[in-house]
């Protein structure tokens, strides 16, 4: 099978075992990001701003582990635009950590003035915020040094993208159906405008005016977003889901606020999504469990939810509808030996995949040294990889 | 005549103008009942720990109550701080270990402390071992609490709770997060471990009534 057959193979792998259709094997999606830095020898501060190190560390992970998707190449956190432009104090990397600051570029009541132009709204108020006195001295070398490294991180994105197909690995999803990535309106709230803490006060000190951008933003974004997947007609079988999106606003929520102001409309891109045979795969931080009720209507084959915190065999059973990406734990991968991670893995694979609807992968990012032992991560692929039900 | 038992409800239920109206009506006579209020605000905040553990409030709410707590605290510190009859309070180190900047879990872990009466000597995050050992050594802290979310924090834990223990320290230490389970509690020598703030805040107190 050459790399084409293996990738459109592997697209029909996920697309199955999503849609609940008993599969031959049970396909590994790597919830890898650095960890893969660290496996193969080198250091954060190495790999992040070092294309070749970075491509080394990605072409050492897809070689020792032969996996069937990816989450990242090495294209996340790429600091050399942002430093070439001047680093505005919102994150520090060094040879283990990557931190990123909590900002809040907007208040609840300057949100509709960012959706008025978040063009001029970043332009006048987020950038001279981030970078201070220095925004008035970014003169044109700098600006000209920042466009050279962005065409070069650009380059190499388009490079990976090469890599992936020549292992015959799949996209996840694509970025449209409108440009960028799907994003309901609590989610860029609280992620990119307010903030974990504002947002929170927000929800009980001035909840009209989140409303009023929910509502706009609707209109003005989501709206367009239904209508392209009115338009598209059905699956895209280039990719293994239709359609991906993060679901992390939640985990500020209580039930009503939850109902007020995230399930209508998230209940809204579902419900298009399920007019149109499409699938959607939903990334969770935290626990979703507990809101368990808002999902289980929905038929099989549309929904599946990537866990992080909640037992994959207690949700199996709460939501009997809905495919389980995830389920080997990087506390078990971190601590465990490789006997203990494939037990753990051949549980996961007979229980939850036996008439298909799971798909294995790691519960977290696996990010930091201590995420994973290279043994285990070996062991755990090894035996998915070979194993049939 | 003030209504405490109101007053408790009130911040129990995260009303922030009703709190604010009886605070502001505490404060009149220049805070003879101040300590009585901020009693019942405390048990207000108990009552939100309770609601967060029945699963009606969640994290954000949590943040709300510490926003709360903290109006509360500046709307009554003028009348506590002249206060003859204020005890001493248990001061405690809370504090984000090495490598690891998140801050929400601890802040509202701090809040609640507070809240319960503790004195909390917050170090902030991404802590050295040896800047925990030597606040606690200048300030002669009893308990200890460490804060991570990342698996990375686990291995700083426990370079600050053997830290700690070298420094002959007669500390109590609770670590406390994502990572944290009672294996890791036990592995590293820690005295107690905890994923939600109401445990912390409950084994904080046995501590400081044991000391």
């Amino acid at each position: 099978m050459n790399a084409k057959e293996l990738k459109a193979e592997r697209v029909r792998l996920f697309r199955d075992a999503a849609n609940f259709k008993k599969t031959e094997r049970i396909p590994h999606f790597a919830n890898v990001v650095t960890w893969k830095v660290f496996d193969a020898g080198h250091t954060l501060d190495e790999a992040m701003t070092n294309f070749d190190v970075m491509e080394e560390c990605v072409l050492h992970f897809l070689d020792k582990y032969p996996i069937d998707g990816i989450l990242d190449v090495g294209i996340r956190n790429q600091f050399n635009v942002t430093e070439a432009f001047g680093e505005g104090g919102y994150y520090y990397y060094d040879k283990e950590v990557i931190g990123i600051h909590d900002h809040a570029h907007c208040t609840p009541e300057t949100l509709l003035e960012y959706l008025d132009d978040p063009i001029k709204y970043a332009w006048e108020v987020i950038l001279p915020k981030k970078y201070g006195e220095s925004w008035e001295k970014k003169d044109k070398a700098i600006w000209k040094n920042t466009f050279k490294e962005y065409m070069a991180y650009i380059k190499f994105i388009l490079h990976m993208a090469k890599v992936m197909d020549r292992y015959g690995l799949p996209g996840l999803s694509p970025n449209n159906p409108m440009k960028g990535a799907v994003v309901p309106a609590v989610e860029i709230m609280m992620s990119d405008l307010l903030g974990l803490q504002q947002f929170s006060v927000a929800m009980r000190r001035s909840p009209e005016l989140l409303d009023t951008f929910i509502q706009r933003w609707e209109v003005e974004r989501m709206e367009p977003i239904y209508q392209k997947i009115r338009d598209a007609k059905g699956p895209n079988y280039k990719y293994c889901f239709d359609s991906s999106i993060l679901m992390l606003a939640h985990n500020m929520m209580n039930k009503k606020q939850f109902e007020r102001f995230y399930w209508p409309y998230l209940k809204k891109l579902l419900d298009v999504y399920a007019e149109n045979k499409m699938n959607i795969r939903i990334f969770t931080e935290g626990s979703v469990l507990r809101l368990a009720e808002y999902f289980k209507d929905y038929p099989k084959g549309l929904l599946t939810f990537h866990i992080e915190q909640d037992d994959p065999f207690e949700f199996r059973e709460a939501l009997p509808n809905v495919a389980i990406m995830g389920g080997m734990t990087t506390d078990l991968l971190s601590n465990g030996t490789p006997e203990e991670c494939v037990a753990y893995a051949k549980r996961l694979c007979d229980e939850l995949g036996k008439d298909g609807g799971f798909i294995f992968s790691e519960n977290k990012m696996v990010s930091y040294r201590n995420d994973a032992r290279s043994e285990n991560m070996l062991a755990v692929n090894e035996f998915v990889r070979d194993y049939r039900i | 005549m003030l209504d405490f038992d109101n007053l408790v409800d009130v911040m129990g239920d995260l009303d922030e103008d009703a709190m604010i109206e009886i605070l502001e009506g505490v404060m009149e006579d220049g805070g003879s009942e101040a300590e009585k209020a901020m009693e019942a605000c405390q048990k207000g905040m108990e009552k939100v720990g309770s609601l967060f553990e029945e699963g009606e409030y969640f994290v954000g709410d949590l943040i709300y109550a510490g926003e709360l707590m903290t109006q509360a605290v500046e709307i009554l510190t003028p009348a506590l701080v002249g206060s003859e009859s204020a005890g001493p309070k248990t001061k405690m180190i809370l504090c984000t270990v090495k490598d690891d900047l998140h801050d929400i879990g601890k802040n509202i872990v701090r809040s609640m402390l507070e809240a319960a009466g503790f004195d909390v000597v917050d170090l902030g995050i991404d802590v050295a071992p040896e800047k925990v050992v030597e606040v606690a050594k200048e300030q002669n802290i009893k308990i200890v609490a460490l804060s991570g979310v990342l698996t990375l924090a686990l291995d700083s834990m426990k370079e600050t709770v053997d830290a700690i223990r070298a420094a002959g320290l007669d500390c109590k230490i609770i670590i406390g997060g994502a990572p944290v389970s009672p294996e890791a509690c036990a592995a590293m020598g820690a005295d107690e471990w905890a994923h939600s703030p109401q445990k912390t805040i409950n084994v904080c107190k046995e501590w400081a009534a044991e000391a």
